[in-house]
């Protein structure tokens, strides 16, 4: 092997295994969030406005 | 693929198809959602002085609204049946922000009180809620316990007009035994609410043989006096036996006393007893003249001497927002 295969074939080993490294990274890793957007479904059910002009029963 | 929830320090990794601590932010198709934006379980009309707020426009209406959930689950939680329960099995109401701020223009009330459960956990409804109010007029208010981030905490402290934050105990041991949770982040929320100019005032719920020592009350006091200031209103709470501690007799009037005592032998300036009939801890007086100022039974005003925000006998300027 020449002196430049050998370069190039670790440039490529080693490009390959970083490119490999953040892909495996990305999948193992968790994706960050602060802020959530809405989901439109709520997963209970829903009742009709009532009984909200009254003083709260909870504390608070 | 997973995420993490970064809006409070649990920092909650979650699965795809499953939620955060607090039960309303999931992973779904690996982006966070929140389940309850315009899903209020609870919605009254509360005096703003049940919140506790006793220096913040008294003798208003706070139109009041919660959804279910929390992050932290203190053992002691006085409304486990919402904050602790999930989403699947509660009913709520259909209510987007507008309709919010159009309810609260209906009946009379000059703000919005986010409370009850955990306004952090509902977040994103709470900011977009706070945005519309703001524009129409109308105050917001915070009732909470103060676990966030700083991020997103000072991005709703910019929309907020008011806050009482609950200070459970002043030890990490308290925070994580009966809360499961840590108190650093806690006092830096106080820390940086009252560095943001909102109107502050503290609560803090007495529990026999856990947080009512007369040491660690007072270093609770020292802490707020010495990092908020002696100005703040600092309300101390009766415990009744509720959620997993029902084995705890409810907290002695005795020992609120005391807690008010060395709070006002600390410097504090205005200290309130809440949950239990009192005369004393439940009025205003002026830390100056010592004259009452605001004479109140339960959430009733009879009097407020109160001034253009001043004692009318010595002038001195009472901390809070009057008008």
């Amino acid at each position: 092997m020449t002196r430049r295969k050998f370069i190039e074939t670790t440039f490529k080993f080693g490009t390959a295994v970083i490119i490999g490294g953040l892909w495996a990274a990305k999948k193992v890793l968790p994706e960050r969030f602060v802020y959530a957007l809405k989901l439109d479904k709520y997963p209970g059910t829903i009742k009709p406005l009532s009984d909200i002009t009254k003083i709260g029963k909870w504390r608070g | 693929m997973t995420v993490q929830c970064e809006l409070c320090p649990k920092a909650c990794v979650i699965g795809p198809g499953k939620s955060g601590d607090c039960r309303v932010r999931i992973n779904l198709d690996g982006v966070l959602r929140t389940v309850v934006y315009s899903y209020p379980c609870t919605m009254h009309v509360d005096p703003i002085e049940k919140k506790p707020l006793f220096h913040f426009l008294p003798s208003t209406a706070a139109f009041s609204l919660a959804t279910v959930g929390c992050n932290l689950h203190c053992k002691n939680c006085q409304n486990w049946e919402i904050s602790q329960s999930n989403p699947e099995d509660t009913p709520a109401f259909f209510c987007p922000p507008e309709t919010v701020v159009e309810l609260t223009k209906n009946n009379q009330c000059t703000s919005i009180a986010y409370t009850y459960s955990e306004p952090i956990i509902y977040y994103e409804y709470t900011l977009d809620t706070s945005k519309l109010a703001r524009q129409a007029g109308i105050k917001n208010v915070l009732v909470s316990a103060g676990y966030i981030n700083q991020e997103p905490w000072k991005k709703l402290l910019q929309y907020t007009d008011a806050a009482t934050i609950d200070i459970k105990g002043i030890t990490e041991e308290f925070y994580r035994d009966v809360c499961s949770a840590t108190l650093k982040p806690v006092q830096d929320a106080l820390v940086t609410a009252k560095a943001s100019g909102i109107h502050l005032e503290v609560s803090n719920l007495v529990i026999p043989t856990l947080n009512d020592k007369p040491d660690d009350i007072r270093k609770l006091v020292i802490w707020i006096r010495d990092n908020l200031g002696s100005e703040t209103p600092l309300h101390f709470l009766r415990f009744f036996p509720m959620h997993q501690m029902t084995r705890l007799a409810p907290t002695s009037p005795e020992t609120l006393n005391l807690a008010r005592e060395i709070s006002t032998a600390e410097g504090m300036k205005f200290v309130y007893i809440g949950n239990v009939a009192s005369k004393e801890g439940q009025n205003t007086f002026c830390p100056k003249c010592k004259k009452l100022l605001i004479e109140r039974s339960g959430y009733i005003i009879l009097q407020n001497r109160i001034k253009a925000g001043s004692c009318p006998d010595c002038s001195e300027k009472i901390y809070g927002v009057w008008k």
